[in-house]
């Protein structure tokens, strides 16, 4: 890998990025709502509402308004919750070790569940074991996480009692809501690893390998799974992205203090401020996540070449 | 005992704000620094865990400051860590709490004689300086991270007079009734404590209440403990958690999986699974919250008082609390509760489709009547199912509806744009006061519809001001009648407020006001 490839690729994110903050700038906006309105109440008088406005800087054109949210972002500041009134730095601060948690944790889990059961429903292609599997998958991806979420707390909460319904804290309680984020990310490597490893599986220097008198471990693993890997990659860098950008639904099923429900406390009362920061932050991890995705691609496939 | 749930709760890891609060150690020591973040050791629950209560709520109140966020949620969980000069017992009646005894002295005077040797959580002496600094924190209007609304509840006060460390006098600009009242919504703050942290106060946040903040996390929870210092009688409690669940049937798994001991907002449906459960009861009591369709009075065709009947006429009261509150909600019988001063109980308007039709047919509208009515979803107890009702209802009596529902953020800003003819809507008098309960028919009209008579303004206007209790109800009533039978809204119903309470818990009741307050409230082993 070259410099001049990083230094290309670092460059295109950074230009992206700035669209992005007019993307994310604009978009908070398009929202129906207005935030005064909404903080000051029923009984707000015009004055009141105008005060408030002006206190906010929500008085200003967007494109004056655009102006110093970039000039903030350059001087490393987000800006003030409208709701919360403290930093919008220390709100995401505060929830993201969280979300960080959980993000890991179903990635964890789906990494480690799916692509084993990915390696082996390939090998095993047409058995009974594939079919089962291959259903469940399908299962998994169809699952709405609402739903999801609510059965396993009335099975493993309620009427068993193993796990705590609901809250952060200690490892039982991320047990529920990383085993529904992830039904779906589990589902998803399954399948993917398994078309990937059928493909790999059938080329000719699989054959050779073989033919050599390699161990079917060499193999599967030295050769086949190397080469099967960049879809695998691709697609837990960008789950990966997902989660981060907070998991809405599963956090607020259980009541999980992260991204998730700071965003949609932040969506409700419409906080530009807070949500643009949120946005801004799934995007970059995002960008990041596609960087290095891509700076791995070479190192898992000396083929890509970037010059 | 405490169990592995509630141990591993205990032990959460996330960062969180710690309140380090010690009294007597000096102000220096005691106020935590802002920003003093981390994973810190688990909460002190170990002593006294036997008396630990852990209520469920259904929403996170913001701020642990309680000039930020005016919400019904807030003013309970913060009425445990703050106190005001006065409060209302069970009974609604206005009694002492930081103040113990005041008197109106002129027309625009009220002088209160404060409750001496009371300290806050730091430490901090409650005296005259705090009052004044509370009322002036919020009247200032330098303070940016004060929300107006509370401003605007005590909007009439002009200046706070120290006449000694423990007697203020408050000046109003107008003579006013009400003011004790709304001062059952100001909790009072330490002056030094709050003006060394100004917009960081969330993270000092010390009160004189019975319960001081342990810690609150944002969105997790928020863990109360006895103030050892405290004046008045020790909480039965000597802890409350309140868990922050927003999701409804997460909330009721908790109950249910004995996670926590009570939670708000028992949606309607799961009522008879908590009343026929062993372990569980329901607890509800109408609140003071009553619900009724709105429109624009200044606008056709409401501007006809024969359409304004019609729609009250048309809206079936009774069917929609049987079918959709399983009877919980009351029937308004007045713009205000019966517990609010000034009530006059009115005949209802009766569901008489009929009669609805032939009142739209005497306006003009015999040919058809076209409504936007909007209603919004998840604000209020089953929103979009009596919004859903009304709907077939107006349709019924022939008026052409388009329904639009809208989460409530979309909804106030399209009900404030005119872009409905018609809404539903819901109003708590948080303070039981005539005034407040009222002020949407005259001092605030918008939010009410704009209803404008000025006989009614000129009796809600002189009923807060003649110094005589009396007179002042008279006044009151005769404004109620003037009102209902103006029918400037469709009135409907009180809302019920319910609570989902383990079989062990006691010492708790709902309240008209909407408040729930735990200090008698206690978990039998």
């Amino acid at each position: 890998m070259s410099s001049n490839f990083l230094v290309s690729r670092v460059l295109q994110s950074l230009v992206v990025l700035a669209g992005l903050t007019f993307l994310v700038f604009a978009l908070v906006r398009v929202v129906p709502g207005d935030p005064v309105r909404l903080l000051l109440g029923d009984q707000a008088t015009p004055e009141q509402i105008e005060q408030t406005r002006k206190d906010f800087g929500l008085d200003e054109s967007i494109i004056v308004q655009y102006g110093y949210f970039l000039g903030d972002i350059a001087r490393g500041d987000l800006g003030t919750s409208l709701r919360q009134r403290q930093p919008v730095t220390d709100l995401i601060r505060d929830a993201l070790p969280s979300t960080l948690k959980l993000a890991l944790a179903s990635i964890g889990l789906s990494v480690g569940i799916g692509v084993p059961l990915g390696i082996l429903t390939a090998v095993k292609r047409g058995s009974a074991i594939d079919s089962v599997v291959m259903s469940a998958t399908l299962f998994g991806q169809a699952l709405p996480t609402f739903w999801w979420g609510i059965v396993l707390i009335t099975i493993f909460s309620v009427s068993l009692r193993w796990f705590p319904t609901s809250g952060s804290g200690g490892w039982e309680h991320l047990v529920l809501p990383a085993v529904t984020l992830s039904t779906y990310v589990l589902a998803l490597i399954v399948r993917l690893t398994r078309s990937a490893m059928v493909e790999v599986l059938t080329q000719d220097y699989v054959r050779t390998a073989r033919a050599k008198g390699l161990s079917e471990r060499v193999v599967l693993f030295g050769h086949a799974l190397r080469n099967a890997a960049i879809p695998i990659v691709t697609i837990i860098g960008l789950q990966f992205g997902n989660l981060i950008g907070g998991a809405v639904i599963t956090e607020t099923v259980f009541a999980w203090p992260g991204i998730g429900l700071l965003a949609l406390n932040a969506i409700n009362s419409r906080d530009y401020p807070l949500l643009q920061a949120i946005v801004l932050l799934s995007a970059v991890t995002f960008l990041t996540i596609n960087l290095i995705i891509d700076l791995l691609y070479s190192m898992l496939d000396p083929r890509i070449r970037h010059g | 005992m405490t169990d592995p749930i509630e141990q591993g709760f205990q032990r959460l890891s996330t960062t969180r704000r710690k309140f380090v609060t010690a009294t007597g150690l000096g102000l220096g020591l005691s106020v935590t620094a802002p920003g003093a973040f981390g994973a810190l050791s688990s909460s002190t629950a170990g002593a006294q865990e036997s008396s630990e209560l852990l209520f469920g709520v259904s929403s996170d109140p913001v701020s642990m400051d309680p000039r930020v966020y005016p919400v019904t949620i807030g003013f309970s969980i913060l009425r445990h860590v703050y106190e005001p000069l006065a409060f209302r017992n069970d009974a609604m009646e206005t009694v002492p709490v930081l103040a113990e005894s005041w008197e109106r002295i002129d027309d625009l005077t009220w002088e209160f004689k404060l409750r001496q040797g009371v300290t806050f959580h730091n430490g901090e002496e409650f005296n005259a300086a705090s009052v004044q600094y509370t009322i002036d924190s919020l009247l200032s209007g330098e303070n940016s991270w004060v929300n107006p609304q509370f401003g605007g509840y005590i909007a009439v006060i002009d200046e706070v007079e120290a006449v000694d460390d423990h007697t203020v006098r408050i000046h109003t600009s107008t003579p006013s009734n009400a003011l004790v009242a709304n001062l059952t919504l100001i909790g009072m703050l330490p002056p030094v404590a709050a003006a060394e942290a100004g917009e960081d106060f969330t993270n000092v946040a010390v009160g004189t209440g019975p319960y001081r903040i342990d810690e609150y996390v944002a969105n997790s929870h928020i863990a109360l403990t006895t103030y050892e210092g405290y004046w008045g009688d020790p909480p039965a409690s000597s802890q409350i958690t309140f868990r922050i669940l927003p999701e409804d049937a997460t909330r009721l798994a908790s109950l249910e999986a004995g996670e926590v001991h009570v939670v708000n907002n028992l949606p309607i449906d799961a009522l008879s699974r908590f009343e026929e459960s062993d372990e569980t009861q329901v607890l509800s009591m109408p609140s003071n919250r009553i619900m009724f369709v709105g429109w624009w009075n200044d606008k056709e065709p409401f501007t006809d008082i024969r359409v304004r009947q019609a729609f009250n006429h048309a809206i079936d009261k009774e069917t929609i609390n049987a079918a959709l509150f399983g009877g919980l909600a009351q029937i308004a019988t007045a713009p205000i509760h019966p517990s609010i001063r000034g009530y006059t109980e009115m005949e209802p308007y009766a569901y008489d489709p009929e009669l609805a039709r032939s009142l739209l047919a005497e306006a003009g509208y015999g040919d058809g009547l076209d409504i936007a009515f909007g209603y919004p979803t998840g604000r209020y107890l089953m929103d979009r199912q009596v919004g859903e009702a009304i709907v077939g209802m107006l349709t019924e009596v022939g008026i052409n509806v388009t329904p639009e529902t809208a989460e409530w953020g979309t909804f106030f800003n399209n009900r404030a744009d005119l872009k409905y003819d018609a809404w539903l809507y819901g109003f708590g008098a948080n303070t039981m006061d005539p005034d407040f309960a009222l002020q949407w028919f005259w001092r605030a009209p918008a939010a009410g519809g704009n209803y404008d008579n000025p006989e009614v303004a000129e009796l809600l206007a002189q009923a807060d001001a003649v110094a005589d209790i009396d007179e002042s109800t008279a006044l009151y009533q005769q404004a109620v009648e003037i009102i209902w039978n103006d029918a400037p809204w469709g009135f409907m119903y009180f809302q019920p407020d319910v609570f989902g309470a383990s079989e062990r818990l006691s010492g708790f009741a709902p309240r008209v006001d909407e408040y729930f307050l735990l200090f008698d409230a206690e978990v039998s082993e």
